[in-house]
């Protein structure tokens, strides 16, 4: 998934992540939050909040694509057929479980098809006041296969699902794998089985939407304004409203702000995973990173959702331990990484992109990044904690202090066709690349600043350059603009490693795949490539269809963990950098606290808060 | 007989003045239209001032390699581990550091803040100086062609201003910088001419503001046309290039230098502006305004950051607005 991450630099230490179970519907208190010493926890107050981005889509559940929107979709709006407990990895925040659906799935011997029974009592809220049924679901299905509709989101992860291709290509204009059978039973046939179904339907996408809002509006973006919630909080003004109207309800402002009030026919009985503390809560939208963060020392607000922590913020809560308690990390499950295009001179040479995995001083890069805290260094691929604690200290490229190894990227480079006399160093005008940073972003620039700094020592210049971040990101995604080497970050979409290993490595141009790996001879040709001789070894389609295909557990973590080591050691379509840390200041009024693994946000509903007690 | 007496006394013109005070008349001193503005100018402190200050603002950046060298320091190279806290956050000013002496701190990427400042002067002298010669030269050209020729020459060439007036420079340069930046070699826009970095941020600054100076040439050639030198020129068979260039032109020189003094500092504003937004010099070139835009991030735990190369914007722009100041009242005997 291409993510948006987080603008500033991260915080923490990397916490390992054990698997856990999912359990039953525990009560609010077994939540896994972290509680202020003494605090009181009650439910009431108001969360003030603010964000500096807005919603994508204006938190239209199909189109969404954004871990804050899935955090407020997950915790406040729409409800799934499963969810998460919104924990920290290590207290099994990765691990999915039943939300909607009322005990486990029947499913069939061949698992073609999974049988969902759905919860009596979890209900739309205002203005529909009614029981979510199948159809819902259904609804939501056939929107996500509407190309139309969902250009942005995530629609390649449900191709499985019989007819959601058909509907996608506009040869039919429903899903026919998904049916409701009856009000209370959904059903999805599969032409594959997909074990990742509990994954992929705790996705914001396949949240139920009423028909009564579909046929109202329907269109992207406009449905969010309406969303009817499944969940414990409503927009502010739902309640009475004409939902054929034009009029978005009053707590749904969008691009300046939002409040969400409780949903009045929520019932937490059918929850357990929920505490919703506040009572309501308001998010403003705009300003700059550091007002924000000022905001939330001055106490004018609660938490500053996508803030991060700031280098100026950084040095008063690291200098302060009263302060420093308020500054809470975790790991992201995301990655820090260049991509290789390895079709593009000169990192079409497998020796040239091992030579640069030597040359970094990834250790001058964290420190740069915001120091021992700013995550860790990444020296492979999936994210740790993502394979059951496989390869946790696998780096094949490790140096000394992480300082990188200028010998043995010469010993490399020496090896490759574009050092011409064996020297150790690059030759020639291919060997000077351009590199580009999002205009402004003052990290990516000392990014590339630092790799420059190693490169040249074999021979590679950088020559940096700046955009803006639509045109970077499009190029990067782009064959034919021939780019050879492109920065980037991305999280998890579910807590898989194919969520890497698909997007990131597989399928040529889908967009995100800055290695090409897995393209056509064709889409080569026309780019105006040559072919290369090994191009049937630069795949790894079929690598990452045996692992889906094997039982999930501690198989295919192994299956995942051997393609991470094939992939770094015999491709090498990427350097990664850094498992980065997702950090949120919070502001005295928070007394409980509790991170989202799945969405990489603080979870909103855990947030008690001290005026609610008081 | 009126007694002629000439006064030995240093200010001649005091000196004069009293004469004629007394009524005494005293010896006539011819002076050069140069010996005029110079006594002019030197009159003006503060255009002395200006002067000091782009001498040595010049002299640092023509010389910035030996202060590179001199400190040890080269402008790229990255002292992270010896120059930033545990967190990354830049030192300030010091003369002990292991790694030497960093004069006024470490920028954000930990680099010799003394050393960019330097290069960053280079920067900014550099594209304001091909941005002032581009426009100049357009301008002064189109002015000079303008008012000469007067008729459809003209009015072509004025409304073709007046398009300029219009354009919105800002957008054409996000615009550019968008179409041109990051083309693969062999795709570049004009040949590779046209891609972000000084080349482009000067010709934009300079190709799109020539009309303003034109305005003033065209104006000033307009009144000069019609006087009797021309039509004496004319008559000894003088071409109209001649004309223009040689008996014109010399006469137009006094404002077009008050005037490129002047828009000097504005060039050197916009490009350090348009590097503070990111859409001007690429890193890691040294550009006051780049590191402006870094040290907005970062003045509340490294003030020099911000200091030192706010001090250096501001005292050049200031030394020449009012060098150019000085250059207008010199020239003009208006204000004598």
């Amino acid at each position: 998934m291409k993510r948006y991450l987080r603008i500033v630099a991260a915080v923490a230490v990397l916490a390992l992540v054990a698997a856990a179970c999912g359990g039953g519907e525990d009560s609010p208190s077994d939540t896994g939050s972290t509680a202020s010493p003494g605090a009181d926890i009650a439910q009431g107050g108001t969360l003030v909040t603010a964000m500096t981005q807005d919603f994508f889509y204006g938190l239209d559940p199909t189109q969404e694509y954004y871990s804050v929107s899935w955090e407020f979709l997950r915790c406040c709006m729409a409800r799934t057929l499963y969810t998460y407990e919104s924990v920290p990895a290590d207290e099994g925040g990765g691990v999915p479980v039943l939300d909607i659906s009322d005990g486990e799935p029947a499913v069939s011997e061949d698992g073609l098809t999974w049988t969902f029974t759905i919860k009596q009592g979890v209900m739309f809220g205002d203005p529909l006041n009614r029981q979510v049924e199948a159809q819902d679901f259904v609804n939501a299905i056939n929107r996500l296969a509407d190309a139309d509709i969902n250009g942005p989101g995530y629609p390649f992860y449900y191709t499985r699902i019989d007819g959601f291709q058909d509907a996608w290509d506009g040869k039919a204009d429903e899903v026919s794998g998904a049916v409701a059978v009856d009000p209370s039973t959904f059903e999805l046939t599969l032409n594959e089985p997909e074990p990742d179904i509990p994954f992929l339907f705790a996705m914001a996408a396949t949240a139920p939407l009423p028909t009564e809002l579909i046929e109202a509006h329907y269109d992207a973006v406009e449905l969010g304004q309406f969303l009817v919630s499944s969940g414990p909080y409503q927009w502010e003004g739902m309640e009475g409203i004409d939902l054929t109207g034009k009029e978005p309800p009053t707590g749904m402002d969008i691009g300046r702000a939002y409040v969400f009030v409780r949903n009045p026919v929520y019932d937490p009985a059918t929850d357990g995973r929920r505490p919703a503390y506040p009572d309501r809560i308001e998010i403003q939208v705009g300003g700059e990173v550091q007002d924000g963060l000022d905001k939330v020392d001055a106490g004018a607000i609660d938490w500053c959702i996508d803030c991060g922590v700031t280098a100026t913020t950084l040095q008063a809560y690291s200098a302060d331990p009263a302060l420093a308690e308020r500054l809470k990390t975790h790991p992201a499950d995301a990655l820090s990484y260049t991509g290789f295009n390895v079709f593009q001179a000169p990192m079409d040479d497998v020796h040239v992109r091992k030579a640069l995995n030597w040359a970094m001083d990834k250790a001058a890069y964290m420190r740069l990044l915001g120091g021992p805290v700013a995550g860790v260094v990444a020296g492979h691929f999936v994210p740790p904690g993502m394979m059951g604690g496989l390869n946790a200290d696998y780096d094949p490229y490790a140096t000394p202090d992480n300082r990188g190894d200028i010998d043995k990227a010469k010993e490399e480079m020496a090896q490759s066709v574009y050092d011409t006399n064996q020297d150790g160093v690059c030759d020639g005008d291919v060997c000077t690349i351009q590199a580009f940073a999002v205009t402004n972003d003052q990290d990516a620039i000392k990014t590339l600043e630092i790799m420059n700094e190693g490169f040249s020592e074999v021979g590679i210049t950088l020559d940096i350059q700046t955009q803006n971040y639509n045109t970077l990101v499009a190029k990067c995604a782009e064959l034919a603009a021939h780019r050879a080497f492109c920065q980037a970050g991305w999280g998890k979409d579910y807590p898989s490693p194919y969520t890497f290993f698909g997007p990131l490595l597989d399928g040529g141009e889908n967009g995100s795949n800055y290695s090409f790996m897995g393209t056509t001879e064709d889409a080569l040709t026309e780019a105006g490539y040559e072919v290369p001789a090994n191009f049937a070894d630069l795949n790894i389609t079929e690598d990452i269809k045996a692992c889906q295909a094997t039982p999930v557990g501690d198989a295919q973590n192994q299956c995942w963990a051997d393609l991470d080591v094939r992939v770094m050691e015999e491709l090498v379509p990427v350097l990664p950098r850094r498992f980065p840390n997702d950090n949120d200041v919070l502001g005295e009024n928070i007394v409980n606290y509790s991170y989202d693994q799945f969405t990489g946000v603080g979870t909103v509903d855990k947030m008690a808060l001290a005026s609610a007690a008081a | 007989m009126a007694k002629v007496r000439s006064l030995e006394v240093e200010d001649e013109e005091l000196a004069a003045d009293q004469q004629i005070a007394e009524g005494i008349p005293s010896e006539i001193i011819g002076r050069s239209p140069g010996q005029i503005f110079w006594r002019r100018f030197r009159k003006d402190r503060f255009a002395l001032v200006g002067i000091v200050v782009i001498v040595i603002i010049v002299i640092l950046a023509i010389t910035a390699p030996l202060f590179s060298k001199w400190v040890g320091h080269p402008v790229n190279k990255t002292y992270i581990f010896e120059m930033t806290t545990e967190i990354g956050n830049p030192l300030g000013p010091t003369l002990s550091n292991e790694a030497g002496r960093f004069y006024f701190g470490a920028d954000g990427t930990a680099r010799d803040l003394f050393v960019r400042v330097l290069y960053g002067a280079r920067t900014s002298l550099i594209v304001a100086l091909s941005a002032t010669i581009i426009e100049v030269f357009l301008g002064v050209l189109f002015g000079v062609i303008a008012g000469f020729y007067r008729g459809r020459i003209d009015t072509f060439i004025s409304r073709m201003a007046d398009v300029f007036f219009a354009l919105p420079t800002l957008l054409l340069i996000l615009g550019i910088t968008a179409a041109c930046g990051g083309q693969p070699p062999g795709q570049e826009c004009l040949g590779g001419l046209l891609k972000p970095g000084m080349g482009l941020i000067a010709f934009v600054i300079g190709f799109f503001a020539w009309p303003y100076l034109f305005r003033i040439v065209r104006g000033q050639v307009l009144s000069l046309r019609e006087k009797e030198f021309i039509e004496a020129s004319r008559s000894l068979g003088a071409s109209n290039t001649r004309i223009m260039f040689r008996e014109i032109l010399p006469n137009v020189i006094a404002p077009i230098i008050v005037y490129s003094t002047l828009i000097i500092p504005t060039n050197i504003l916009a490009e350090a502006g348009l590097s503070f937004l990111g859409l001007g010099i690429q890193p890691p070139t040294a550009s006051w305004g780049a590191q402006l835009e870094e040290a907005s991030i970062l003045y509340r735990i490294a003030w020099w950051t911000m200091l030192f190369p706010g001090i250096f914007l501001f005292a050049t722009t200031l030394a020449f607005n009012l060098v150019g100041d000085g250059l207008r009242d010199a020239f003009d005997p208006k204000t004598a």
